[in-house]
């Protein structure tokens, strides 16, 4: 497993990686057991992912994830590989640490105590999906295609209303609501026809001789 | 003989029971006071940290960055899926960029006023629509945390499954779950770094946002002393009041429009009613942003929409519930601790 392949990973953990490359990459996991191990320990994501719905994947962190999940199998704990190290130190450059299956980093800054390493090691068992089964040839590996949801398109104004309303949620609420402002589907197919476009269409259509 | 017997059992049951509940409203308090030191965390200290957001079988990576300096708050929340979506929430504005449609929306943040009157206050008045408790110490993503379930009372409301850090007490895993326990929704943190400073950059959006749609208010809010006027949302679901209210220019468009905010402590459901507007296309039925709902409809000429962080059918029912005050025929909300709007 080389530097550039672990980079790419990161940047793919990241959703910083091109579509193209992300297919081949996974490919790449499938053929090579080291670096399953080495992203197996990263597989937190897939936690919570075990959440006993299928895995209709959209963004490249669930294509991941699936693919993580898909390959999970008992491990021992491994150490920690030095990309992985960089990539995860914190600004203030302490705290490191890995898990079996769930890694969390968290350092905490204060004036005149030196900053200790804080996260530690767990054991989780492996993690599968419900809708994959384990064992099979992983190159079968497909992320279904996603289903256009015209109701849940929201309008723009619609989002104008949620910002506003999200000053007014408690703090966790806030999150998750902004959250899905940030990240909400902006399929322009599965919006309902306007009548802006039913006139295009007519405008469209050569005038009868 | 007998008399006596029982007599002494009741009276032991009964002191049985009396010990029971005075340790269950101990536990409470302590899984309460987790809750205010998670919202003082969340609100007061300097972080930065990686967050994976997964609903209906998608999942997000974001980034969020929370500064604190003398007071004020700027958060900055980022989309590390490729989109280059983020969001600055500062002071006095929320600002959305987003470059995949080339677009910016400036929402324009209500006074401290309005806005500290839906603050969650864990007190035991919540007690009555959720039930709050501590769950077991555990080890989550490294970390030993403790668990707090807050569990709805009935259908109309979400509850949490919260795994807070034993030291700081930050939410490091949450999970939005339905009456049953479903889960809605989870918020996993991957990184956290606690920080001294925040530098002022750091919560600078990466886009500038030139060439971009701004879609901000044009107009001056209006004053207007009672937002509320005429309007009234009757059979509210169990729980909810009206907590707070103003008039406000929503960004990309100059009508006024009535903000409600309806909670039940802990949920807020906000209420929006402007004039039809017959150049744009009418919303109607049920809609979701994350995990949102929102519902509209149309009534006497007006664009009514529900949107809250609540099971469909709480919006559903309240957008049913919105009246003109005239036509409800019973006086009006009365107001309970909401503060007086700010006339500008």
């Amino acid at each position: 497993m080389t530097d550039a392949i672990k980079e790419q990973l990161s940047a793919c953990l990241d959703g910083e990686l091109p579509a193209a490359e992300l297919d081949l990459l996974l490919k790449r996991v499938e053929r090579d057991p080291g670096l399953r191990d080495s992203i197996g320990r990263y597989a937190l994501i897939g936690e919570a992912l075990r959440n006993d719905r299928p895995v209709v994947a959209k963004g490249l962190a669930a294509k991941v994830a699936a693919a993580l999940e898909q390959e999970a199998a008992p491990r021992p704990a491994a150490k920690i590989s030095p990309v992985w190290m960089k990539r995860l130190r914190p600004a203030a450059g302490i705290a490191v640490a890995a898990g079996v299956a769930a890694v969390a980093v968290l350092s905490v800054q204060r004036i005149g105590v030196p900053p200790a390493p804080l996260a530690l090691n767990e054991t989780a068992p492996p993690a599968v999906v419900a809708g994959i089964e384990p064992g099979l040839d992983s190159s079968r590996y497909v992320v279904p295609p996603t289903t256009p949801a015209t109701a849940f398109v929201p309008a723009a104004r619609l989002t104008n209303y949620v910002v506003a309303h999200s000053e007014y949620s408690s703090p966790l609420a806030r999150r998750s609501v902004l959250t899905g402002v940030l990240s909400e589907d902006d399929d322009e197919d599965s919006k309902p026809t306007s009548e802006d476009e039913a006139d295009e269409a007519a405008a469209a259509e050569p005038p009868a001789q | 003989m007998t008399t006596m017997v029982t007599l002494r059992q009741s009276l032991a049951l009964a002191a049985l029971a009396l010990l029971t509940v005075a340790s269950a409203r101990a536990a409470d308090r302590e899984a309460r006071q987790w809750l205010e030191r998670m919202s003082e965390s969340l609100a007061t200290r300097n972080y930065d940290g990686r967050y994976f957001h997964l609903h209906d079988s998608k999942s997000e990576a974001m980034r969020i960055i929370h500064r604190v300096e003398r007071g004020k708050v700027t958060e900055r929340l980022v989309s590390l899926d490729g989109s280059g979506r983020e969001l600055i929430r500062n002071q006095s504005e929320v600002i959305c960029y987003l470059p995949d449609r080339r677009t910016v929306l400036v929402e324009k943040r209500g006074d401290a006023r309005t806005l500290m009157a839906t603050v969650p206050i864990y007190n035991e008045q919540l007690e009555a629509n959720y039930s709050i408790e501590r769950g077991p110490f555990k080890k989550t993503l490294g970390r030993r945390t403790q668990m707090i379930l807050v569990q709805p009372r009935d259908q109309f409301r979400y509850g949490y499954r919260l795994w807070l850090d034993d030291e700081t007490a930050m939410p490091l895993m949450s999970q939005l779950c339905d009456r049953d326990g479903r889960v809605i929704e989870q918020i996993l943190f991957a990184e956290l770094n606690f920080r001294e400073r925040i530098p002022a950059d750091e919560v600078k959006p990466a886009v500038t946002g030139e060439g971009y749609l701004w879609v901000q208010q044009n107009a001056q809010q209006p004053r207007l002393a009672d937002a509320r006027l005429g309007w009234n949302v009757i059979r509210l679901p169990a729980g909810f009041r009206l907590t707070t209210w103003r008039i406000q220019i929503i960004a990309g468009s100059n009508v006024p429009v009535r903000h409600l905010v309806y909670s039940d402590g802990l949920a807020s459901v906000s209420v929006f009613i402007e004039p039809r507007n017959a150049q744009t296309e009418a919303m109607r039925g049920l809609a979701k942003v994350g995990a949102a709902f929102a519902y509209s409809r149309n009534l006497d000429g007006h664009q009514v929409t529900a949107v809250g962080e609540v099971p469909a059918a709480t919006v559903q029912a309240i957008a049913a519930g919105v009246m003109k005050a005239e036509a409800a025929g019973m006086p009006e909300v009365v107001q309970r601790e909401a503060p007086p709007p700010q006339s500008r």
